[in-house]
């Protein structure tokens, strides 16, 4: 049982490592990608996205349930045995350290655009990965801190965005299911990117210490990213024209950067510059992992060597390969194809294999 | 060597450290002579060294008392040892031995014992014959009065502070907590300075885990001397590459005891009037005693007030540096137009005026720091009034810059610990460059690296971040705002206390049963 | 560990050499307050622009102005950048002054383009239509007044809020262009012989041109319509030509409103429920107001009705809507909307508009 001593998670950490994992790069564009696919029932689609979220996250759940002390990476080292566990374990590694990439790419891309146009990348790279090293570096227990306090930290930001509200009108919403339920339904696939984020649950889920709230956690996650998701969309779908909202690529800041108090203006720089500690609850859980699996996979004492190296690997490539926003773009979108096979499939075949596997296991014991 | 040796300890002097070593290991023996020449070698060139002769009264035996003049109470030795022992027949009827009237005597064989008692002020009776001495407390050396710590005077608290002698400071805490489960372990730090440390800790609240690992920690340590307590905190703080404190290092013996009662332990380090107190969070060093003895409300905008201050002299002048070379939409246009016409006097480039500025600050705050009072004052006028007024007048710096740097001077003295408030003091220059580099980014940068580094920063293995990370609720009604006393019916969980609930208020009662 | 920490210093040391290539200081930058633009004579486009001067050494004015002939705005910036002493930026800009005749020739929308694409620019610019020369607005420099682009963003917002004009910032102007269902609003100013002054409303149609203008009581009135009141709309209204009855000045808030649509006979209906508290302001006849609340109740009523259907029928006649009637038709009937939504303005201009306002007198004041 206590196989992570002192190195647990209590169950509100492991609520926000997911949650804050889900909120990330997404919440800047996803009101004009729900809008662009199903205009302004777009929001419907986000629940839809929920949906299918949750019911993968509890396959999850299931998954894991039956090794309560593994993680990922010993469950497949378990199940498929060592050559077979380690190549499926380095597709994940590969996966989550792609996940970084992505949503660091993403990152300085908006920063580059909206903030700092000459700054190259690298140098906010550089800058970036000494907060994020003294994080992860100190193991599950302070990313789990971390995520926690930076939820709160965080908190003024979409309280920051119902300010608009006043000059919206709700009538943009109005009718629902304008074009029918078919776009609704086509648009929920490109909110999988958003919710992206739940499937390291498989990592953290050996590290909760009261592991059968496992699944109440993760549904409560999810919905805590959805309710965000869910206001950022309206806020956005109220104040900009359904005809307008399109021809913002975010248009989260669009609608942060009017917004006006006496003694302060443009939002949009604060809120990009503090959207930073959003973009690292997601970054810090991903790279976590990647580092974490490959001490596992390669049985290194610690995962700090394997993040150092990472981290320097990502300045350097910072400063050789900069993107710009149409690969940005195209990175998001692999990361949506690649991560719907790994959250969403990889999950549920696990659950079947792991019925036979059992199956298997137990008639040998006989 | 030899001539070295004798110049430094004198003729009658032991060949060497060596042999004085292996002479302490000895057992003293039954003559009084042999033992007083062996005291000789040993004390060589201590003319502090007293060494009376006598015969006592009773049995008519030579004896010798030995004690350092100083660091004794002349008046005990002379009244309460010398006299009875020489003047009137004294031996116990039953223990047969020299009654002085002291009351805590100890035996020592040992002359390890004896040299290290004599160091600590005790007088050694040797008396011909035994094969033992009788060490007697007489220790009285100068020491000052109690007086209020300077820097950490409150309004309404207590005016008590520690002074430098362990014992007299363990009875003031033990005044605040007169329980017996106050307990005491004693530890002698040094090899060469002995310190006296006591850990002092309530025993049914402390938690085990806690005190196990200062004991450790103190127990690991070899070094040659403790001077200090802030010697000491360095030695067993968690992470000493942090520039938080880990520990709190107090003079109030009423601010110690409440740390204690919370189930804190402390550290009383003789010779040093500053107590250490541990574990302790980031939140606690921004809490006064003084919260406590005014009322609610008010307390709690002090607070308030404090983490305010917190982010003031972290971030005001980066603010001020992101704002005039990057962000110069962040501001309404009045104030833009007011920074604009006073930057465009300023030669220097926004950091460079920051830095010399806040460097010149901190001089300032140096120089008077140490100077008599009357001087220091005069330091501040000159300081804040004529160089500031004439540095803007001569255009080396703007209004704005003043007012940043003044602001944030103030904000920082707020903060009630000086180890913390210097720690933020000098958290703000790189801050600073960060900000020059990055504009607001840059600061959040940093915010963020500080905020991950004192997340992952613990004190004997308490989460420091708390209660925000991990977040304890229950703490919340102790932290940034100051609930009712009746309604703090339980010890902080930052403490780890094993036994939480610390009140029972009545009108609660009836709620939860 | 030394030789990590050695590398790392070093590293960042090079770093840094690339660092705060962003940084620009305040006193480096030009500021544009205030940017307009205009044809001149031989129906070429002008851009004028302020800047405030920082510099304690030129003493003189508030303000430095310059014009040129560009063929876009950010060509413009660039000829400015050449002029000025520091790097011209539009992060600040308070108004943005668009030459009547400008308007009535060129889609404006496409010449603002560069306010949108570049986030660095300020998307809070008052855009202001003037009637009459620009240059001449431009040149105006009173010395009782602030400079001008605060004169100018003080004087608009104060209009505002007196419900007298709209207030149509860069960022809702995109909004109301792209918005379908909608025309755009903009203030419209007037340089007069010693003051400037608020004339009222510009109205442009779907295609970014000029169509009607609005005096301030009809700006009001739009404001009214567009759901878009604050603070109390004053109004005055004559109750009769004679003597005995004659001028009435009211405040009205607390509108609640309803939309009833449908659609009936191939055209939309409208009818636009308005239940609003009504102060006495004052009155210039004698009449006791407490005896006789019911009556004026009435009149209020008819005239406030009669008012904004004036208003309406102007709008049908140049096809715009600036309340955004149209975007009610897309809420409510989308079906029948998806036919018109990209010729909104005959549609309006086809459809039945009913405005019914009901009035209670709150209060009139201290005296009876």
């Amino acid at each position: 049982m206590m196989k992570y001593p002192g190195n647990q998670i209590t169950l509100i950490q492991y609520i926000f490592i997911i949650t804050g994992t889900q909120v990330g790069i997404g919440i800047l564009t996803l009101p004009r990608l729900v809008a662009e696919g199903a205009g302004t029932d777009g929001w419907i689609s986000i629940l839809l996205g929920w949906l299918l979220a949750v019911t993968a996250s509890l396959v999850i759940i299931q998954v894991m349930r039956k090794n309560p002390t593994d993680t990922l990476f010993t469950i497949l080292r378990k199940y498929f045995g060592r050559w077979l566990g380690g190549a499926v374990s380095l597709a994940w590694i590969l996966y989550a350290a792609f996940a970084v990439l992505t949503v660091i790419y993403s990152f300085i891309n908006i920063i580059n655009t909206w903030l700092l146009p000459e700054t190259r990348s690298y140098i906010i790279m550089f800058f970036f990965a000494y907060p994020i090293y003294l994080v992860a570096a100190h193991g599950i227990r302070v990313v789990g801190r971390y995520s926690e306090f930076i939820f709160f930290f965080t908190f003024w930001m979409p309280v920051l965005l119902s300010i608009p509200v006043r000059e919206g009108k709700f009538v943009y919403l109005l009718p629902l299911l304008k074009e029918g339920i078919q776009p609704v339904l086509m648009t929920a696939k490109s909110t999988i990117l958003s919710f992206l984020g739940f499937e390291l649950a498989m990592i953290w889920y050996p590290f909760l210490r009261n592991k059968k709230a496992a699944a109440k956690g993760i549904i409560i996650a999810n919905t805590i990213s959805l309710v965000v998701f869910l206001h950022v969309t309206l806020v956005c779908f109220v104040y900009f024209s359904p005809d307008e909202i399109t021809n913002y690529i975010w248009p989260t800041l669009n609608i942060v950067k009017p917004i006006q108090i006496p003694f302060l203006e443009r939002f949009e720089i604060m809120f990009l510059s503090f959207y930073l500690f959003v973009i690292s609850t997601t970054v810090i859980p991903y790279l976590f992992t990647s580092v974490y699996g490959t001490s596992l996979v390669f049985g290194l004492k610690g995962h700090q060597n394997p993040l150092r190296i990472f981290l320097v690997v990502l300045i350097i490539l910072t400063y050789f390969l900069s993107v710009e926003y149409k690969q940005v773009e195209a990175l998001s979108q692999w990361w949506g194809n690649i991560g719907f096979v790994y959250a969403y499939i990889f999950p549920v075949l696990l659950l079947i294999y792991s019925f036979i596997f059992s199956r298997l296991k137990g008639r040998k014991k006989l | 060597m030899k001539f070295f040796s004798y110049l430094k300890r004198g003729k009658n002097s032991l060949r060497s450290n060596k042999q004085a070593a292996q002479l302490l290991q000895d057992k003293i023996s039954k003559d009084l002579n042999y033992n007083l020449t062996i005291i000789e070698k040993l004390f060589t060139k201590t003319p502090d060294l007293i060494i009376r002769r006598f015969y006592l009264n009773q049995t008519g035996q030579p004896a010798a008392l030995v004690y350092i003049e100083g660091l004794t109470d002349k008046l005990a030795i002379n009244e309460h040892i010398l006299y009875p022992l020489m003047h009137e027949d004294n031996f116990g009827k039953n223990t047969g031995e020299p009654a002085a009237a002291i009351g805590r005597t100890k035996k020592a064989v040992l002359w390890n014992d004896i040299v290290n008692y004599l160091l600590m002020g005790y007088s050694v009776l040797l008396i011909d014959g035994r094969e033992s001495a009788v060490l007697y407390d007489t220790q009285g050396w100068p020491q000052r009065a109690i007086e209020e710590p300077q820097t950490e005077s409150t309004i309404k608290g207590a005016h008590q502070g520690f002074i430098e002698t362990s014992k007299q400071n363990i009875a003031l805490i033990r005044r605040y907590i007169p329980n017996r489960e106050l307990k005491m372990k004693e530890f002698i730090v040094g090899r060469r300075s002995k310190t006296l440390v006591t850990m002092l800790y309530l025993a049914d609240v402390a938690h085990p885990e806690v005190l196990k690992e200062m004991e450790k920690r103190i127990q690991r340590l070899d070094v040659d001397s403790i001077i200090n307590t802030g010697e000491l905190a360095e030695f067993i703080e968690d992470n000493s590459f942090s520039i938080f404190p880990q520990f709190q290092i107090s003079e109030r013996p009423d601010a110690v005891a409440s740390h204690i009662l919370q189930g804190r332990c402390a550290l009383v380090v003789d010779v040093s009037p500053g107590v250490l107190v541990g574990p302790m969070t980031f939140t606690s060093f921004f809490q006064t005693v003084d919260d406590y003895s005014t009322r609610w409300i008010s307390a709690s905008f002090l607070r308030s007030l404090r983490f305010l201050s917190l982010f003031i002299a972290l971030f005001l002048p980066s603010l001020y540096i992101a704002q005039v070379s990057f962000h110069y939409e962040l501001l309404p246009l009045n104030l833009i137009m007011s920074v604009g016409e006073s930057r465009v006097k300023v030669p220097l480039p926004p950091i460079v005026e920051a830095f010399m500025m806040e460097i010149f600050l901190e001089m300032l705050r140096e120089s008077g720091l140490r100077l008599p009072t009357p001087i220091g004052q005069a330091v501040g006028i000159v300081g804040g009034i004529v160089i500031g007024q004439a540095a803007v007048q001569a255009g080396i710096v703007s209004n704005i810059m003043v007012i940043v740097v003044s602001l944030t001077a103030i904000a920082s003295f707020i903060i009630p610990s000086m180890d913390m408030s210097a720690a933020i003091r000098l958290l703000r220059f790189p801050i600073m460059v960060l900000s020059a580099l990055l504009g607001m980014l840059g600061i959040v940068l940093g915010m963020m690296a500080i905020i991950a580094h004192i997340i992952s920063l613990e004190s004997l293995k308490t989460p420091y971040g708390a209660p925000f990370a991990p977040l304890k609720v229950s703490d919340f009604r102790d932290t940034i705002i100051r609930f009712p006393l009746w309604s703090i019916d339980k010890r902080p969980f930052t403490a780890r206390p094993v036994q939480r609930k610390k009140l029972n208020w009545k009108g609660k009662n009836k709620k939860s049963k | 560990m030394k030789k990590i920490l050695l590398l790392a210093v070093l590293l960042s040391a090079v770093l840094c050499t690339a660092c705060a290539a962003d940084s620009i200081n305040l006193e480096e930058t030009s500021l544009t307050l205030s940017l307009a633009m205009d044809l001149d004579e031989k129906g070429n486009l002008v851009v004028y622009q302020t800047n405030p001067i920082f510099s304690p050494e030129a003493k003189k004015k508030k303000d430095t102005l310059s014009a040129y002939n560009v063929l876009s705005l950010t060509q413009g910036n660039i000829v400015f950048d050449a002029v000025s002493n520091g790097n011209v930026v539009n992060g600040k800009t308070q108004v943005v002054l668009i030459g009547k005749n400008l308007l009535k020739q060129r889609n404006l929308f496409p010449l603002l383009d560069t306010f949108y694409r570049d986030p660095e620019n300020a998307v809070n610019a008052r855009l202001v239509a003037v009637d009459g020369a620009v240059k001449e607005l431009m040149n105006f420099d009173p010395e009782d007044k602030p400079r001008l682009a605060v004169y100018l963003a003080n004087l608009i917002d104060s209009t505002h809020r007196r419900e007298q004009t709209v207030k149509t910032e860069l960022g809702r102007y995109f909004h109301q262009t792209y918005e379908k269902g909608m025309t755009p609003s903009i203030t419209e100013i007037k340089k007069g012989p010693e003051e400037i002054l608020v004339t009222g409303t510009a109205l442009l149609d779907s295609s970014g041109k000029y169509a009607a203008s609005l005096n301030r009581q009809e700006s009001s009135l739009l404001l009214l319509l567009q759901q878009n009141v604050e603070k109390p709309v004053p109004f005055i209204f004559t109750l009769s030509a004679n003597q005995r009855e004659g001028e009435i000045s009211v405040n009205i808030n607390n509108v609640d409103y309803k939309i009833v649509t449908d659609y009936i006979g191939n055209k939309f209906y409208f009818d636009i429920q308005m239940d609003m508290d009504v102060f006495l302001m004052e009155r210039n006849f004698m009449i006791n107001t407490e005896e006789n609340l019911k009556k004026l109740n009435q009149k209020i009523e008819n005239l406030l009705k009669h008012e904004c259907e004036g208003l309406i029928a102007k709008l049908k006649e140049h096809q715009v809507d600036p309340i955004g009637l149209g975007i009610y038709a897309r809420g409510y009937h989308y079906q029948e909307w998806k036919m018109v939504e990209d010729n909104w303005g005959q549609a309006f201009s086809e459809a039945e508009i009913i405005v019914s306002p009901k009035v209670a007198i709150q209060s009139f004041g201290v005296i009876k």
